[in-house]
Protein backbone atom coordinates (compact mmCIF):
# COMPACT_ATOMS: atom_id res chain seq x y z
CA UNK A 1 0.00 0.00 0.00
CA UNK A 2 1.22 3.27 -0.87
CA UNK A 3 1.94 6.01 1.98
CA UNK A 4 -0.84 8.08 0.97
CA UNK A 5 -3.06 5.01 1.49
CA UNK A 6 -1.78 3.99 4.44
CA UNK A 7 -2.67 7.56 6.06
CA UNK A 8 -6.13 7.21 4.79
CA UNK A 9 -6.64 3.63 5.56
CA UNK A 10 -5.61 5.18 9.77
CA UNK A 11 -7.85 7.90 9.29
CA UNK A 12 -10.80 6.19 7.76
CA UNK A 13 -12.41 4.23 10.80
CA UNK A 14 -12.10 8.00 11.97
CA UNK A 15 -13.36 9.64 9.57
CA UNK A 16 -16.66 7.84 8.74
CA UNK A 17 -17.30 7.56 13.00
CA UNK A 18 -17.16 11.29 12.83
CA UNK A 19 -19.62 11.43 9.91
CA UNK A 20 -21.63 8.95 11.84
CA UNK A 21 -21.90 10.52 14.61
CA UNK A 22 -23.23 13.75 12.93
CA UNK A 23 -25.93 11.99 11.24
CA UNK A 24 -26.74 9.67 14.10
CA UNK A 25 -27.08 13.03 16.03
CA UNK A 26 -28.91 14.69 13.35
CA UNK A 27 -31.70 11.91 13.16
CA UNK A 28 -32.18 12.03 16.85
CA UNK A 29 -35.23 14.20 16.67
CA UNK A 30 -38.15 12.92 15.65
CA UNK A 31 -41.50 10.97 16.70
CA UNK A 32 -40.19 7.24 17.57
CA UNK A 33 -43.81 5.97 18.08
CA UNK A 34 -47.32 8.02 18.11
CA UNK A 35 -49.60 7.46 20.70
CA UNK A 36 -52.05 5.45 18.99
CA UNK A 37 -49.34 3.19 18.15
CA UNK A 38 -47.91 2.88 21.89
CA UNK A 39 -51.29 2.54 23.82
CA UNK A 40 -52.31 -0.20 21.42
CA UNK A 41 -49.00 -2.06 21.99
CA UNK A 42 -49.37 -1.94 26.02
CA UNK A 43 -53.52 -2.08 25.68
CA UNK A 44 -54.30 -4.20 23.06
CA UNK A 45 -56.40 -1.03 21.32
CA UNK A 46 -55.61 2.25 19.71
CA UNK A 47 -58.27 3.92 21.60
CA UNK A 48 -58.44 2.19 24.42
CA UNK A 49 -60.79 3.38 27.31
CA UNK A 50 -59.42 6.52 29.16
CA UNK A 51 -59.58 8.82 32.39
CA UNK A 52 -58.67 11.50 33.84
CA UNK A 53 -56.41 12.35 37.23
CA UNK A 54 -57.06 16.09 38.36
CA UNK A 55 -54.36 17.46 40.10
CA UNK A 56 -55.53 18.89 43.55
CA UNK A 57 -53.12 20.61 45.95
CA UNK A 58 -52.28 17.28 47.40
CA UNK A 59 -51.18 15.91 44.21
CA UNK A 60 -49.48 18.77 42.97
CA UNK A 61 -47.62 19.18 46.16
CA UNK A 62 -46.20 15.45 45.92
CA UNK A 63 -45.60 16.49 41.64
CA UNK A 64 -43.82 18.93 42.71
CA UNK A 65 -41.20 17.12 44.61
CA UNK A 66 -41.22 14.24 41.99
CA UNK A 67 -40.69 16.80 38.86
CA UNK A 68 -38.86 19.25 40.41
CA UNK A 69 -41.45 22.09 38.97
CA UNK A 70 -45.31 22.38 39.61
CA UNK A 71 -46.73 20.63 36.71
CA UNK A 72 -48.20 22.67 34.04
CA UNK A 73 -51.52 21.03 33.64
CA UNK A 74 -54.17 21.13 35.89
CA UNK A 75 -55.51 17.58 34.66
CA UNK A 76 -53.30 14.22 33.76
CA UNK A 77 -55.29 11.93 31.03
CA UNK A 78 -54.40 7.67 31.51
CA UNK A 79 -55.49 4.94 29.38
CA UNK A 80 -56.33 1.79 30.87
CA UNK A 81 -57.47 -2.30 30.33
CA UNK A 82 -57.78 -3.95 33.55
CA UNK A 83 -55.41 -3.22 36.35
CA UNK A 84 -52.97 -1.64 33.63
CA UNK A 85 -52.28 2.02 32.91
CA UNK A 86 -50.70 3.88 30.44
CA UNK A 87 -49.44 7.60 30.46
CA UNK A 88 -48.04 10.17 28.21
CA UNK A 89 -45.96 12.40 30.27
CA UNK A 90 -43.72 15.17 28.88
CA UNK A 91 -40.45 16.63 30.69
CA UNK A 92 -37.62 19.19 29.50
CA UNK A 93 -34.61 17.37 28.74
CA UNK A 94 -31.84 20.24 28.41
CA UNK A 95 -34.00 22.60 26.34
CA UNK A 96 -37.05 21.00 24.82
CA UNK A 97 -39.55 18.35 26.11
CA UNK A 98 -39.50 15.03 25.56
CA UNK A 99 -42.77 12.87 25.43
CA UNK A 100 -42.56 9.60 27.56
CA UNK A 101 -44.70 6.86 27.45
CA UNK A 102 -45.39 4.82 30.49
CA UNK A 103 -47.02 1.68 31.61
CA UNK A 104 -48.14 1.21 35.07
CA UNK A 105 -49.46 -2.46 36.75
CA UNK A 106 -50.09 -2.66 40.05
CA UNK A 107 -48.15 -0.04 41.49
CA UNK A 108 -44.59 -0.88 39.28
CA UNK A 109 -43.51 -0.11 36.12
CA UNK A 110 -44.26 -1.87 32.89
CA UNK A 111 -42.53 -0.17 30.46
CA UNK A 112 -41.17 3.37 29.82
CA UNK A 113 -40.76 4.60 26.38
CA UNK A 114 -39.31 7.70 24.60
CA UNK A 115 -42.46 8.40 21.98
CA UNK A 116 -40.86 11.54 20.49
CA UNK A 117 -37.15 13.80 21.37
CA UNK A 118 -36.65 17.13 19.98
CA UNK A 119 -33.00 17.78 21.04
CA UNK A 120 -29.97 16.78 19.14
CA UNK A 121 -28.48 15.26 22.14
CA UNK A 122 -29.23 12.68 24.64
CA UNK A 123 -31.49 10.87 22.22
CA UNK A 124 -29.36 7.51 23.44
CA UNK A 125 -32.26 6.84 26.19
CA UNK A 126 -34.46 5.60 23.13
CA UNK A 127 -32.08 2.45 23.84
CA UNK A 128 -33.58 -0.75 25.21
CA UNK A 129 -30.66 -1.02 26.89
CA UNK A 130 -31.75 1.85 28.56
CA UNK A 131 -35.33 1.42 29.08
CA UNK A 132 -35.17 -1.71 30.18
CA UNK A 133 -34.00 -0.57 33.57
CA UNK A 134 -37.37 0.80 34.48
CA UNK A 135 -38.90 -2.50 34.50
CA UNK A 136 -40.70 -3.99 37.40
CA UNK A 137 -39.50 -0.60 39.34
CA UNK A 138 -41.83 1.05 42.20
CA UNK A 139 -41.46 3.64 44.58
CA UNK A 140 -39.88 3.31 47.65
CA UNK A 141 -41.45 5.48 50.76
CA UNK A 142 -39.22 8.35 49.85
CA UNK A 143 -41.16 8.63 46.35
CA UNK A 144 -37.77 7.76 44.61
CA UNK A 145 -37.74 4.20 41.89
CA UNK A 146 -36.92 1.19 43.96
CA UNK A 147 -33.57 0.86 41.95
CA UNK A 148 -30.71 2.80 40.91
CA UNK A 149 -31.27 3.65 36.90
CA UNK A 150 -27.89 3.44 35.15
CA UNK A 151 -27.24 6.39 33.75
CA UNK A 152 -25.34 7.50 30.33
CA UNK A 153 -22.55 9.53 29.49
CA UNK A 154 -23.87 12.55 27.70
CA UNK A 155 -27.40 12.10 28.28
CA UNK A 156 -27.53 13.04 31.83
CA UNK A 157 -30.65 14.97 31.24
CA UNK A 158 -32.26 13.30 29.29
CA UNK A 159 -31.91 10.65 31.89
CA UNK A 160 -33.48 12.76 34.76
CA UNK A 161 -36.27 13.53 32.76
CA UNK A 162 -37.05 9.77 32.33
CA UNK A 163 -36.52 9.71 36.05
CA UNK A 164 -38.75 11.91 36.61
CA UNK A 165 -41.25 11.15 34.55
CA UNK A 166 -41.39 7.50 35.44
CA UNK A 167 -41.95 8.56 39.08
CA UNK A 168 -44.92 10.91 38.20
CA UNK A 169 -46.25 8.27 36.42
CA UNK A 170 -46.48 6.00 39.35
CA UNK A 171 -47.86 8.59 41.67
CA UNK A 172 -50.59 9.30 39.62
CA UNK A 173 -51.12 5.78 39.36
CA UNK A 174 -51.59 4.87 42.73
CA UNK A 175 -53.56 8.49 42.86
CA UNK A 176 -55.95 7.49 40.11
CA UNK A 177 -56.44 4.02 42.03
CA UNK A 178 -57.26 5.06 45.86
CA UNK A 179 -57.48 9.12 45.40
CA UNK A 180 -55.26 9.75 47.62
CA UNK B 1 25.71 44.55 14.49
CA UNK B 2 23.39 44.64 17.42
CA UNK B 3 25.26 43.72 20.52
CA UNK B 4 22.35 42.74 22.07
CA UNK B 5 21.45 39.83 19.93
CA UNK B 6 24.06 36.70 20.74
CA UNK B 7 25.85 35.68 18.56
CA UNK B 8 25.77 31.69 19.25
CA UNK B 9 22.62 30.31 16.96
CA UNK B 10 21.38 28.62 20.36
CA UNK B 11 21.17 31.41 22.24
CA UNK B 12 19.67 33.53 19.85
CA UNK B 13 16.67 31.28 19.47
CA UNK B 14 16.35 31.52 23.36
CA UNK B 15 16.89 35.12 23.18
CA UNK B 16 14.17 35.63 20.49
CA UNK B 17 12.02 32.93 22.68
CA UNK B 18 12.21 35.20 25.71
CA UNK B 19 11.84 37.72 24.01
CA UNK B 20 8.46 37.09 22.16
CA UNK B 21 7.30 34.85 24.77
CA UNK B 22 6.48 37.99 27.05
CA UNK B 23 5.21 39.67 24.15
CA UNK B 24 2.34 37.95 23.15
CA UNK B 25 1.91 36.88 26.87
CA UNK B 26 0.93 40.55 27.62
CA UNK B 27 -0.93 41.07 24.41
CA UNK B 28 -3.06 37.80 24.76
CA UNK B 29 -3.64 37.40 28.12
CA UNK B 30 -7.19 39.10 28.21
CA UNK B 31 -8.51 36.96 25.35
CA UNK B 32 -7.06 33.80 26.95
CA UNK B 33 -8.37 34.64 30.47
CA UNK B 34 -11.88 35.47 28.55
CA UNK B 35 -11.29 31.53 26.98
CA UNK B 36 -10.55 29.96 30.42
CA UNK B 37 -12.95 31.85 32.13
CA UNK B 38 -16.17 30.72 29.83
CA UNK B 39 -14.59 27.59 29.21
CA UNK B 40 -14.77 26.68 33.09
CA UNK B 41 -18.22 27.82 33.23
CA UNK B 42 -19.50 25.94 30.14
CA UNK B 43 -18.26 22.65 31.62
CA UNK B 44 -20.65 23.41 34.14
CA UNK B 45 -23.49 24.95 31.95
CA UNK B 46 -25.79 21.92 32.80
CA UNK B 47 -25.41 21.88 37.10
CA UNK B 48 -25.67 25.84 36.39
CA UNK B 49 -29.32 25.73 34.37
CA UNK B 50 -27.75 28.24 31.89
CA UNK B 51 -29.16 27.27 29.05
CA UNK B 52 -32.63 27.92 31.01
CA UNK B 53 -32.05 30.86 32.06
CA UNK B 54 -31.50 34.27 29.88
CA UNK B 55 -29.71 37.95 30.15
CA UNK B 56 -31.53 40.85 30.66
CA UNK B 57 -33.67 41.66 27.15
CA UNK B 58 -31.74 44.85 26.75
CA UNK B 59 -28.54 43.25 26.62
CA UNK B 60 -29.84 40.64 24.52
CA UNK B 61 -31.09 43.31 21.54
CA UNK B 62 -27.60 45.20 22.07
CA UNK B 63 -25.66 42.67 21.85
CA UNK B 64 -27.52 40.56 19.11
CA UNK B 65 -29.34 43.01 17.47
CA UNK B 66 -31.95 40.76 17.69
CA UNK B 67 -35.01 42.53 17.08
CA UNK B 68 -38.29 41.98 19.54
CA UNK B 69 -40.50 39.32 18.24
CA UNK B 70 -43.49 40.33 16.69
CA UNK B 71 -47.40 38.71 17.28
CA UNK B 72 -47.80 35.88 14.72
CA UNK B 73 -51.88 36.04 15.53
CA UNK B 74 -53.98 36.72 18.01
CA UNK B 75 -57.52 35.83 18.84
CA UNK B 76 -60.22 36.51 21.91
CA UNK B 77 -61.71 33.99 23.52
CA UNK B 78 -64.21 34.16 26.65
CA UNK B 79 -62.40 38.20 27.36
CA UNK B 80 -59.12 36.78 27.20
CA UNK B 81 -56.63 37.95 24.57
CA UNK B 82 -54.46 34.65 23.56
CA UNK B 83 -51.44 35.73 21.18
CA UNK B 84 -48.57 33.33 19.99
CA UNK B 85 -45.19 35.15 19.20
CA UNK B 86 -41.79 33.26 18.37
CA UNK B 87 -42.82 29.84 19.27
CA UNK B 88 -44.83 30.31 22.01
CA UNK B 89 -48.67 30.98 23.65
CA UNK B 90 -49.17 34.06 25.59
CA UNK B 91 -52.61 35.23 27.26
CA UNK B 92 -53.06 38.86 27.84
CA UNK B 93 -49.20 39.24 27.62
CA UNK B 94 -48.19 36.02 30.32
CA UNK B 95 -46.66 33.01 29.07
CA UNK B 96 -49.35 30.67 29.05
CA UNK B 97 -47.54 27.52 27.00
CA UNK B 98 -45.18 26.52 24.22
CA UNK B 99 -46.76 25.82 21.51
CA UNK B 100 -43.80 25.73 18.24
CA UNK B 101 -46.20 27.17 15.96
CA UNK B 102 -48.60 30.25 15.64
CA UNK B 103 -52.15 30.02 16.95
CA UNK B 104 -55.24 29.48 14.86
CA UNK B 105 -57.85 29.77 16.22
CA UNK B 106 -59.53 30.30 20.20
CA UNK B 107 -62.95 29.91 20.83
CA UNK B 108 -65.12 29.59 24.29
CA UNK B 109 -67.15 25.97 24.58
CA UNK B 110 -68.86 24.36 27.13
CA UNK B 111 -65.60 22.81 29.53
CA UNK B 112 -63.66 26.09 28.70
CA UNK B 113 -61.40 27.45 26.31
CA UNK B 114 -60.03 25.52 23.09
CA UNK B 115 -57.02 27.05 21.17
CA UNK B 116 -55.61 25.55 18.41
CA UNK B 117 -52.47 25.53 16.84
CA UNK B 118 -51.66 23.66 13.39
CA UNK B 119 -51.35 20.65 14.84
CA UNK B 120 -52.45 20.82 18.82
CA UNK B 121 -55.03 21.66 20.97
CA UNK B 122 -55.36 22.77 24.29
CA UNK B 123 -58.15 22.99 26.61
CA UNK B 124 -57.77 25.87 29.18
CA UNK B 125 -60.22 27.20 31.85
CA UNK B 126 -61.86 30.41 31.59
CA UNK B 127 -59.51 31.80 34.09
CA UNK B 128 -56.50 30.43 31.36
CA UNK B 129 -55.03 27.92 33.19
CA UNK B 130 -54.22 24.57 31.11
CA UNK B 131 -56.07 22.12 31.70
CA UNK B 132 -54.53 20.04 28.71
CA UNK B 133 -53.46 19.56 25.81
CA UNK B 134 -53.71 16.94 23.03
CA UNK B 135 -51.67 16.30 19.60
CA UNK B 136 -53.93 14.19 17.70
CA UNK B 137 -53.24 11.98 14.44
CA UNK B 138 -54.80 13.90 12.03
CA UNK B 139 -54.75 13.66 8.66
CA UNK B 140 -54.00 17.45 7.54
CA UNK B 141 -53.06 20.37 9.77
CA UNK B 142 -55.84 22.14 11.43
CA UNK B 143 -57.18 24.69 9.05
CA UNK B 144 -59.87 26.78 11.32
CA UNK B 145 -60.95 26.70 14.66
CA UNK B 146 -64.50 27.32 15.71
CA UNK B 147 -67.79 27.24 17.89
CA UNK B 148 -70.92 25.34 16.81
CA UNK B 149 -73.82 25.68 19.82
CA UNK B 150 -70.99 25.00 23.07
CA UNK B 151 -68.46 22.83 21.03
CA UNK B 152 -64.98 23.39 19.41
CA UNK B 153 -65.12 22.56 15.67
CA UNK B 154 -62.41 21.87 13.63
CA UNK B 155 -61.52 22.47 10.10
CA UNK B 156 -58.78 19.85 8.37
CA UNK B 157 -58.48 19.87 4.66
CA UNK B 158 -62.29 18.97 4.33
CA UNK B 159 -63.19 17.40 6.97
CA UNK B 160 -65.27 19.08 10.39
CA UNK B 161 -64.26 17.68 13.35
CA UNK B 162 -65.75 17.90 16.77
CA UNK B 163 -64.01 18.07 19.70
CA UNK B 164 -65.28 16.29 23.13
CA UNK B 165 -63.62 18.61 25.78
CA UNK B 166 -64.65 15.66 28.37
CA UNK B 167 -62.51 13.19 26.55
CA UNK B 168 -60.41 15.05 24.07
CA UNK B 169 -61.65 13.31 21.91
CA UNK B 170 -62.27 14.26 18.02
CA UNK B 171 -65.36 12.83 15.72
CA UNK B 172 -65.79 13.60 12.16
CA UNK B 173 -69.09 14.97 11.44
CA UNK B 174 -70.75 14.97 7.80
CA UNK B 175 -72.26 18.66 7.63
CA UNK B 176 -68.88 20.69 6.72
CA UNK B 177 -70.62 23.82 4.99
CA UNK B 178 -72.86 23.95 8.31
CA UNK B 179 -73.53 27.84 8.32
CA UNK B 180 -74.29 27.50 12.34
CA UNK B 181 -70.74 27.35 13.13
CA UNK B 182 -68.97 30.55 14.01
CA UNK B 183 -64.99 30.28 13.28
CA UNK B 184 -62.93 32.00 15.15
CA UNK B 185 -61.49 35.17 13.08
CA UNK B 186 -57.82 36.48 14.34
CA UNK B 187 -57.70 40.20 16.00
CA UNK B 188 -54.97 42.98 15.56
CA UNK B 189 -53.84 43.48 18.69
CA UNK B 190 -52.81 47.18 20.06
CA UNK B 191 -49.31 48.81 19.65
CA UNK B 192 -49.41 48.54 23.73
CA UNK B 193 -50.35 44.68 24.09
CA UNK B 194 -47.63 44.36 21.08
CA UNK B 195 -45.01 45.91 23.16
CA UNK B 196 -45.96 43.81 26.15
CA UNK B 197 -46.11 40.71 24.29
CA UNK B 198 -43.00 41.09 22.74
CA UNK B 199 -41.32 42.11 25.90
CA UNK B 200 -42.28 38.92 27.17
CA UNK B 201 -40.63 36.93 24.29
CA UNK B 202 -37.89 38.67 23.81
CA UNK B 203 -36.37 38.46 27.03
CA UNK B 204 -36.23 35.03 26.20
CA UNK B 205 -34.16 34.63 22.63
CA UNK B 206 -30.76 33.89 24.07
CA UNK B 207 -30.00 32.02 27.00
CA UNK B 208 -26.53 32.54 29.49
CA UNK B 209 -25.39 29.52 28.02
CA UNK B 210 -25.50 30.79 23.86
CA UNK B 211 -24.16 34.20 25.37
CA UNK B 212 -20.94 32.30 27.03
CA UNK B 213 -20.52 30.03 24.21
CA UNK B 214 -20.35 33.33 21.78
CA UNK B 215 -18.07 35.20 23.89
CA UNK B 216 -15.70 31.41 24.19
CA UNK B 217 -15.78 31.20 20.26
CA UNK B 218 -15.25 34.40 19.61
CA UNK B 219 -18.85 34.39 17.51
CA UNK B 220 -20.05 37.60 19.59
CA UNK B 221 -18.53 39.93 17.19
CA UNK B 222 -19.55 38.90 14.15
CA UNK B 223 -16.13 38.44 11.46
CA UNK B 224 -13.80 39.58 12.96
CA UNK B 225 -14.47 37.69 16.56
CA UNK B 226 -13.91 34.11 15.18
CA UNK B 227 -10.22 34.77 13.85
CA UNK B 228 -9.50 36.73 17.29
CA UNK B 229 -10.26 33.79 19.31
CA UNK B 230 -8.46 31.06 16.49
CA UNK B 231 -5.30 33.93 17.26
CA UNK B 232 -5.75 33.64 21.14
CA UNK B 233 -5.40 29.59 20.55
CA UNK B 234 -2.75 30.00 18.28
CA UNK B 235 -0.69 32.37 20.46
CA UNK B 236 -1.62 30.00 23.44
CA UNK B 237 0.39 27.11 21.22
CA UNK B 238 3.58 29.66 20.92
CA UNK B 239 3.60 30.02 24.65
CA UNK B 240 3.17 26.62 25.19
CA UNK B 241 6.50 26.24 22.59
CA UNK B 242 8.47 29.08 23.55
CA UNK B 243 7.87 28.06 27.62
CA UNK B 244 9.00 24.82 27.05
CA UNK B 245 12.28 25.87 24.82
CA UNK B 246 12.97 28.12 27.34
CA UNK B 247 13.08 26.00 30.22
CA UNK B 248 14.63 23.44 28.20
CA UNK B 249 17.40 25.95 26.89
CA UNK B 250 17.55 27.10 31.18
CA UNK B 251 18.24 23.23 31.83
Amino acid sequence: MCKRHRWLARFLPAITLLYASAIIAGNAIGVYQTREDFLSEWLGSSQPESDVVWLDDTLRDRARKVLGHAPQMLRMRYWYEAERSAWIIEEIGKDRPITFGIVVEDGALVALRVLQFRESRGWEIRNEFFTRQFSKLHLNTKEELSQRIDSISGATLSVDAAKRSARFALVLDEYANTGK
Amino acid sequence: MNTLIPENKNNRGRYWAAKTHRVVAINAMLFLLLLAVTGVILNHADGLGLSSTYPPGVMQRVLYGAKAPTVDSAYVAGDLLFASAAGELYVDAVKLAETGQPLKGAVAVRGGIVLATGTELLLATSGAELVERIAPELKASIDKLGVRGRDAVLLVGQSLLVLDTGQMRLTEVDDSADANILWSEPVVVTASQAQQIAAAAGSRLFSWERLLLDLHSGRILPGVGRLLADLAALCLVYLCITGLLLWFRRR
